[in-house]
């Protein structure tokens, strides 16, 4: 399939960031399509149902459902986190779109809010994203001059005033409930689930979390129609995704595509395959934390299901493309020591079993392994899978399984006898 | 109510309850680390996990985070549960010190129940452990082990929740976290030896019982804390068959002991460490006449020919006995019918200003040091006269209006300093019963030794009214007697009518007369045990 730019539309044009020239393009015509028809909110929420719109940050929850779970009639006020802190390894889609098109985000910020009657919306970014800080914040200043955000806008009565928090780098804060302690200045621990952000979210109040990418997609939505909008991708999801291909690839670089698209497809035709004529060893499909593939296993479409049954999960679109050069023991120590470090260390079995496996891995790497560490490492990690507070274990343990249990003869010729 | 099944038994719980009280009902103990029932629920060691039915759908989830719920089927012996336990159990393993052998904690140990329990599995470890801070002190009556702990943050959650300050934080992520003091605090409050009982492990240790005995050594008693008015319940843990390490300390700790009512799971640093007044070389061993040792019947023979002698005159205005509220209801009982209806004393007073001023907080402590203040009112003491304050007895001895005076347990000394010579010598005699020495004691015309509470049985009445129990832990000191004990002696000798063998039997004529009491049922309690009563989570 051809690309398809949505949410990439405007990524070519420098003045983007400089809200005239985005409204030259067509920025806030929706938001401000909403405020003069007085487009009853939830009709908005039953349009991103109908797109089939799903969340962007790795789990793909659809949008439209999540924001149907705020309580309509809360005597609290509720909250819009909007998820940049893009720590997923491999991922760099989310800069890109605060750095190439921060109106496009304001404006689906804007709309989501309305959609679910929220009049504060944190920007929640990594603390290393200092230029995209700068230009979101310039972003949100232009619009509130030009009346679009802040009080009262355009004389609809509606209020909304959008803040920009920076994290101080951990991966785990891109973790919904993790990201809301770290927000209220705690430490970020994710937190147990239920109650969900939606009833009990940051500061005790209903909460929505969204992807940059899910909620950039908004106006998108609101401008082509629910239904046209899910005619683009499958059957459960709606619309296109920015897929991000680093490593060993040709032609790396960020690729709008329908969803649904072959991952096959995005390597060899979009990416242009493996640089410099080398084979291929592998992919990783969606970031780091989802289970590697080999070279045969490359003909899945790119949506969240059938990625799923694949063994495998489209995760936040980002793949990495390695070649036959690559050790994979080499990357799966790199890996697994990222896990191990970032671990949150609030559980057991994510805090002690990650180390186990990085420092299990690194041994192997470094040629002192033995065939029973595989079989360790098989056996353990299944145990913080699932067991723990919140996924990132999980986000270590089936690719761990997946590289062991794929590339065994690679693992046991480092080993010694 | 809820009614679900347990491991094919059912049981009915109150709304809210979680899978692992539910389970405690039944006599199922579903492994934890993190929940305590005192605390908010952290769901974080992941160590309670269960299977349950629900709606035709099985998963394994945490049975600290879930309330039961009417129709829930668990299962806590499932070949899956039990592999994840013992999977988690192996984690928080891995790296532990395992220095159980110089570690204060075995023997209460989770990790060493759970493994014995859960675990029996052969060490997998093929990697090197971590190192963390060994020896810290954590406050002045804390230390702590980080590399022992487990990370359960029960500690932390104590200080946050119970005190209401942060002293203690979990620090870094990963495994390279690690328990510590907050930046800049110390592990100071005055609740702080709570979270050495709540520490699972012994990661967070008393110093005082630090290298003191091996927790199968002590035995206990069930016992109510004697430091303040509140009346907490405690156990009192001894040992005296193994002093090798510590001759002469008997007491090597007290332990809160759960009461709903009092103190719930908790007692305060000021009543736990206080123990060290017992073994302690300054306790009053012998009767003294004049200074001098002697023994009881001497004394007690001495102390009746001054009471005899001053009967007519000055006769019963002219006599005083003064008590500090820290004696038991039944030797006030005994006090009142020798004292009051025997040889009519027509001054008794209790209310002694106290030397030390407590700071009441909203968790425990109350301001009043004594334990007995409202037994001694419910009892009726100093209800004769107008003299139940001591201040006035004082004033009526300065003015030569009272000539003999019996002290129990006061004071004195600390109340009036330098003025104490002068009033001993306006009084033709002195007697004075006490715990510990003092030169009161040495001045006295007959000094009597007197047990303490952990050397004896009897009953306090707390703040609120509650009537409760303590047992005795170990024999009196020296010669000392429990202060009824002496009463009941010198009774006979001043021709009381009444005769009392043991303590219960005191209770029970008293509770007689003052049936609000009777509430107590005295046999149906506890006796010495050997191991430990630590009302365990
Ligand atoms: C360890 C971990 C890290 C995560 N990091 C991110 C992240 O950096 N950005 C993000 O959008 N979602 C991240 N997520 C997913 C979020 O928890 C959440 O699902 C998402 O923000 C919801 O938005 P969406 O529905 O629009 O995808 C992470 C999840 C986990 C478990
Ligand atoms: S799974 Fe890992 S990151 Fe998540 S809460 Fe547990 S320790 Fe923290
Ligand atoms: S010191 Fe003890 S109570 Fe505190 S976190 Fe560690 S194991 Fe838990
Ligand atoms: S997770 Fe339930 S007791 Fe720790």
């Amino acid at each position: 399939m051809p690309e398809l730019k949505l949410v990439s539309k405007n990524f070519e044009y420098d003045d983007q960031p400089d809200i005239k020239s985005a409204m030259s393009r067509g920025a806030y015509q929706q938001w401000k399509r909403v405020l003069s028809e007085k487009i009853p909110p939830e009709d908005i929420i039953e349009e991103v149902k109908t797109a089939k719109l799903r969340g962007q940050g790795g789990a793909g929850f659809p949008a439209g459902v999540k924001w149907g779970f705020v309580p309509k009639d809360s005597p609290k006020p509720k909250y819009l986190c909007v998820n940049a802190d893009e720590g997923e390894p491999g991922t760099f889609k989310d800069r890109a779109l605060l750095e190439k098109d921060p109106h496009q985000l304001l404006e689906g910020i804007a709309i989501t809010c309305y959609a679910v009657g929220i009049h504060t919306a944190f920007i929640y970014m990594r603390g290393e994203f200092y230029e995209p800080q700068r230009i979101v914040q310039d972003a949100i200043d232009q619009a509130k001059k030009e009346g679009l955000l802040g009080e009262n806008i355009s004389g609809s009565g509606f209020n909304l005033e959008v803040i920009i928090h920076m994290g101080a780098g951990a991966y785990i804060c891109g973790e919904e409930t993790a990201l809301l302690n770290s927000l209220e200045g705690g430490k970020g621990w994710p937190r147990l689930k239920p109650p969900f952000p939606a009833l009990v979210g940051a500061f005790n109040c209903p909460t929505v979390i969204n992807n940059v990418e899910t909620i950039s997609g908004v106006p998108h939505i609101l401008r082509m129609g629910g239904e046209e909008f899910a005619k683009i991708g499958t059957e459960k999801d709606g619309g296109t995704k920015l897929f991000g291909v680093s490593g060993h690839a040709a032609k790396p670089g960020l690729y709008e595509l329908p969803m649904g698209t072959s991952l096959k497809e995005l390597i060899y035709d979009h990416a242009g395959g493996v640089r410099d004529g080398k084979g291929l060893k592998a992919v990783i499909p969606g970031g780091s934390s989802t289970p590697i593939l080999k070279p045969d296993e490359l003909d899945i479409p790119l949506e969240f299901e059938a990625m799923m049954d694949a063994g495998t999960m489209l995760g936040s679109g980002a793949a990495v493309v390695l070649d036959e050069t690559v050790s994979i023991p080499q990357v799966f120590m790199v890996m697994s020591r990222f896990y191990a470090h970032e671990s949150c260390g609030q559980c057991t079995p994510c805090r002690e079993g990650c180390t186990w496996v990085y420092k299990t891995a690194k041994k192997i790497a470094e040629g002192n392994g033995q065939p029973s560490d595989l079989d360790l490492i098989l056996d353990i990690a299944p145990m913080f899978n699932g067991t723990t507070v919140c996924p990132l274990g999980a986000a270590l343990a089936a690719p761990a399984v997946a590289m062991v249990e794929k590339f065994r003869d690679e693992f046991l010729k480092l080993m010694k006898n | 109510m809820p009614e679900i099944i347990i491991n094919d038994q059912q049981i009915e719980v109150p709304e809210g309850t979680n899978l692992i009280l539910a389970a405690r009902k039944l006599g199922i103990d579903i492994p934890h680390f993190c929940y305590h029932p005192g605390l908010s629920v952290a769901g974080s060691c992941r160590m309670c996990q269960v299977e349950i039915e629900q709606n035709g759908r099985k998963r394994i989830d945490l049975a600290c985070t879930n309330p039961a719920q009417d129709g829930m089927t668990v299962k806590t012996d499932s070949p899956e549960v039990k592999g994840i336990v013992k999977a988690v159990l192996e984690f928080l393993l891995l790296n532990h010190p395992t220095d159980c052998p110089i570690c204060d904690d075995a023997g209460e140990c989770k990790l060493q129940d759970y493994y014995m329990l859960h675990g029996l599995y052969d060490n997998r470890l093929n990697v090197d452990k971590w190192h963390k801070p060994k020896v810290h002190r954590a406050g002045p009556n804390v230390m702590l082990d980080a590399e022992r702990c487990v990370l359960c943050g029960r500690c932390v959650r104590f200080c946050d929740e119970i005190w209401g300050e942060k002293q203690l934080g979990i620090f870094g992520h990963g495994s390279d976290e690690v328990l510590m003091n907050y930046p800049g605090k110390d592990l100071d409050n005055p609740y702080s030896g709570n979270v050495v009982d709540l520490c699972p492990v012994g990661a967070l240790l008393d110093r005082d019982f630090h290298f003191q005995r091996r927790s199968w050594y002590l035995k206990s008693v069930k016992s109510i804390c004697p430091s303040c008015s509140r009346g907490c319940n405690t156990y009192i843990h001894f040992d005296t068959d193994h002093d090798y390490k510590s001759a002469g300390k008997r007491i090597m700790r007290l332990k809160p002991r759960y009461n709903v009512d009092v103190n719930r799971w908790w007692i305060c640093d000021r009543g736990r460490y206080g123990y060290s007044s017992i073994d302690n070389p300054n306790r009053a061993l012998t009767p003294l006449i004049a200074g001098g040792e002697t023994g009881w019947e001497q004394a007690l023979t001495k102390s009746e020919t001054l009471i005899r002698s001053s009967l007519k005159k000055p006769g019963p205005d002219g006599l005083a006995l003064l008590m500090a509220p820290n004696a038991t209801n039944e030797d006030v009982y005994l006090a009142l019918r020798l004292f009051r209806d025997t040889v009519k004393f027509a001054n008794l007073g209790y209310d002694i200003p106290s030397m030390e001023k407590l700071a009441a907080d909203n968790i425990l402590l109350t301001d009043d040091p004594y334990p007995n203040r409202r037994g001694f009112k419910d009892l009726g003491f100093g209800s004769i006269s107008n003299t139940s304050e001591a201040a006035e007895i004082i004033e009526a001895i300065f003015a030569g209006q009272i000539k003999g005076l019996v002290v129990c347990g006061t004071n004195l000394e600390g109340m009036l300093g330098n003025q104490i010579d002068n009033l001993i010598a306006k009084l033709d005699w002195l007697i004075v019963l006490d715990t510990h020495k003092s030169s009161l004691m040495d001045k006295a015309s007959v000094a009597l030794p007197l047990a303490l509470p952990a050397e004896r049985e009897g009953t306090f009445t707390n703040v609120k009214g509650l009537v409760q129990k303590f047992e005795k832990a170990v024999e009196p000191t020296g010669q000392s007697l429990p202060l009824w004990e002496v009463l009941q002696r010198l009774g006979k000798r001043l021709n009381a009518k009444w005769s009392f063998e043991e303590t219960h039997t005191v209770f029970k004529s008293l509770a007689e007369d003052k049936p609000e009491y009777d509430t107590l049922n005295w046999l149906a309690t506890f006796g010495v045990n050997k191991g430990l009563y630590l009302d365990s989570w």
